[in-house]
C-alpha cells in the first residue's frame, strides 16, 4: 500500500513508547503535550533514533524492521525531515543549503529542482544570504525546500512552526498543506496546536505518554464532546475522550 | 643585528615548526574527531594519554622518544639495520619532538571544537543522505573551523618554544639542529649577550602574535 505504517517499541529510563499507526498520502498530525513521545517517533522514523522493537513501512519500503533484524541507516530512507529548530547550516548560504539536500539527483536536476522550489517559496532574492540573515519564516521555508529537494517519499515535520507568530504559521501550513497535495507526499506534521491539527489534517493522530490514544479525522477529535456518544472505534470511549478533552484542555 | 647564525636558527625553527604543524593537523584533527564523536570505552584513557606531554618535562618525553627512536629503540633499531639511518641528531628528530609536545593542544582544542557544533545539523545532513564522511568534511569541520586553527597556531607556537625534549633527540649542533630556543641557551652559556637578546626578543615577538591570532580566532563570531 502506498503511505507509511509504524509500529514502534522502546523502553527509556521512566518512559515508554509503544505506538502504531498506519497513514496513507496525507497529511496526519501527530497531537498531544509535550513529553508524549511525539518527536521521538518521528526520529524513530528517520532512523536518528533505535527502538527496542518495531516496523516502519514507507511506500511499500521497509525502512526497519527488527524481527528480521532490518534497520536502514537515515541516509538510505528518503524521508525529508523539517527539524523544530530547523537545522539550517549556519555557514551556507540559502542556495547552498537547499542544494546541499539534493544528495544523489544528477546535477541538473538538482540545480533546476533547487531553483524551482526556491521560486516557488519566494526565496529567489536571498539565495545569497545566510540563514543568520534572513526571518524566522523564510528560514522555515528554506529548511521546506531542502527537505523536499530530493523528493523523498515521506515528509516529517517535527514543530516547525512553533517559533512563528499566528499569521505567519497560517501562511506556512497553508503552503505545507498545499504542497502534500501536489506531491500526494505521506506527511506527518508534530503539534501541540489544537487550531493547526484540525485546520490541517486528514488524519489526526492523539499521542498521550508514549501510547497512541486514538486516531480518527479531526472532526472526530475534536468536535466530539466529553462523555457524549463519541464516534470511537477503539479501546474503552470515556477513558480515551477524558484523554482527549485533557489534552485539548492543555492540562498535561 | 640579525647575524648569520641568528637567521639560520630563525629559519631552522620556523621549518621545523612548520613541518610539525602540519603533521600535527594531520593526526590531530581526525583524532580530536574521533574522540568527540565516538562514544568508546577508554575514550578518556586514550585522550589522558595524548595529553600527557603536556604536563610531562619536556626531558621525560625526550627520554621516551630515545626509548623509541634511539639507534638501539624499539622503532630506531630496526630502521638504523635496514637503511644505515637514524633520526637521532638530525633536524628531523627536532620535528619529531616537536610534533609530539605540540600535539595535544591540536588534539584538544579540535575536540573541544567539533563537540560544540549541533547534533541536530549532523542529524540533518544524515537524513538528506550524506554520510558521516561528507558530513564531518562539509558541516563539522567548517563549523569547528575557528577551533582548529587556534589548535594549529598554539601548536605552531608550541613547536617553536620546543627546548628539552629536542636537546635529549636531536642534540644543540650548530647549523643542523640548534633552532632558536637552543641557539638562546648556547648564546648565555658562551656569554654572547647581545646575541641572546636579540634572539629573544625576535622569539617574544613571534609567540605574542601567534598567541594574539589564537585569541583572534577563538573570539570573533563564526
Amino acid at each position: 500500500m502506498r503511505g507509511l505504517a509504524v509500529s514502534l517499541r522502546a523502553r527509556l529510563p521512566g518512559f515508554e513508547l509503544d505506538v502504531a499507526w498506519e497513514i496513507g498520502a496525507e497529511l496526519a498530525v501527530l497531537f498531544g503535550p509535550s513529553g508524549a513521545g511525539k518527536s521521538l517517533t518521528l526520529r524513530m522514523i528517520a532512523g536518528l533514533a533505535q527502538p527496542d522493537a518495531g516496523r516502519v513501512v514507507a511506500e511499500e519500503k521497509v525502512l526497519l524492521d527488527t524481527i528480521r533484524a532490518v534497520c536502514l541507516p537515515p541516509q538510505q530512507r528518503s524521508i525529508g525531515y523539517v527539524f523544530q529548530d530547523l537545522a539550517l547550516f549556519p555557514h551556507m548560504t540559502v542556495l547552498e543549503n537547499v542544494l546541499y539536500g539534493g544528495h544523489g539527483l544528477e546535477k541538473q536536476d538538482r540545480a533546476a529542482h533547487a531553483e524551482s522550489l526556491i521560486r516557488r517559496f519566494g526565496l529567489f532574492d536571498l539565495q545569497k544570504r545566510r540563514p543568520g540573515e534572513i526571518s524566522g519564516g523564510q528560514k522555515q521555508r528554506v529548511a521546506f525546500a531542502r527537505a523536499l529537494l530530493r523528493r523523498p517519499s515521506v515528509l516529517l515535520l517535527d514543530e516547525p512552526f512553533s517559533a512563528l507568530e499566528t499569521p505567519l504559521r497560517r501562511d506556512m501550513g497553508k503552503l505545507l498543506r498545499e504542497m502534500q497535495r501536489e506531491l500526494k507526499l505521506p506527511t506527518v506534521l508534530v503539534t501541540h496546536d489544537a487550531a493547526e491539527a484540525s485546520s490541517l489534517a486528514d488524519t489526526v493522530i492523539l499521542c498521550n505518554r508514549g501510547r497512541v490514544s486514538r486516531w480518527s479525522t479531526p472532526q472526530e477529535a475534536f468536535a466530539c464532546p466529553a462523555g457524549a456518544e463519541a464516534p470511537l472505534q477503539e479501546p474503552t470511549p470515556s477513558q480515551l475522550s477524558l484523554a482527549a478533552s485533557h489534552i485539548l484542555a492543555g492540562t498535561h | 643585528m640579525l647575524d648569520g647564525s641568528a637567521l639560520s636558527a630563525l629559519g631552522l625553527s620556523l621549518r621545523v615548526a612548520f613541518i610539525s604543524t602540519v603533521l600535527v593537523a594531520l593526526v590531530g584533527i581526525p583524532a580530536g574527531y574521533f574522540l568527540a564523536r565516538r562514544a568508546f570505552s577508554g575514550r578518556e584513557l586514550i585522550d589522558a594519554l595524548v595529553t600527557l606531554p603536556l604536563v610531562l618535562p619536556p626531558t621525560v618525553v625526550g627520554y621516551y622518544l630515545i626509548l623509541v627512536l634511539g639507534r638501539n629503540g624499539f622503532l630506531g633499531a630496526p630502521l638504523y639495520r635496514w637503511t644505515g639511518w637514524s633520526v637521532m641528531f638530525t633536524w628531523q628528530a627536532a620535528v619529531v619532538a616537536s610534533f609530539v609536545v605540540a600535539l595535544p593542544f591540536m588534539i584538544k582544542t579540535s575536540r573541544a571544537a567539533i563537540e560544540t557544533v549541533d547534533r541536530t545539523l549532523l542529524d540533518a545532513s544524515y537524513t538528506l543522505g550524506h554520510s558521516e564522511f561528507w558530513t564531518a568534511l562539509r558541516v563539522t569541520l567548517p563549523l569547528a573551523r575557528r577551533g582548529i586553527a587556534a589548535g594549529a597556531v598554539l601548536s605552531f607556537a608550541r613547536a617553536m618554544g620546543e627546548f628539552g625534549a629536542t636537546l635529549m633527540l636531536a642534540g644543540n649542533i650548530p647549523g643542523r639542529t640548534n633552532t632558536m630556543p637552543l641557539e638562546i641557551y648556547s648564546a648565555v652559556a658562551g656569554g654572547e649577550w647581545e646575541h641572546a637578546h636579540v634572539l629573544v626578543l625576535l622569539f617574544t615577538g613571534i609567540s605574542a602574535l601567534a598567541l594574539y591570532g589564537a585569541n583572534r580566532l577563538t573570539r570573533s563570531s563564526p
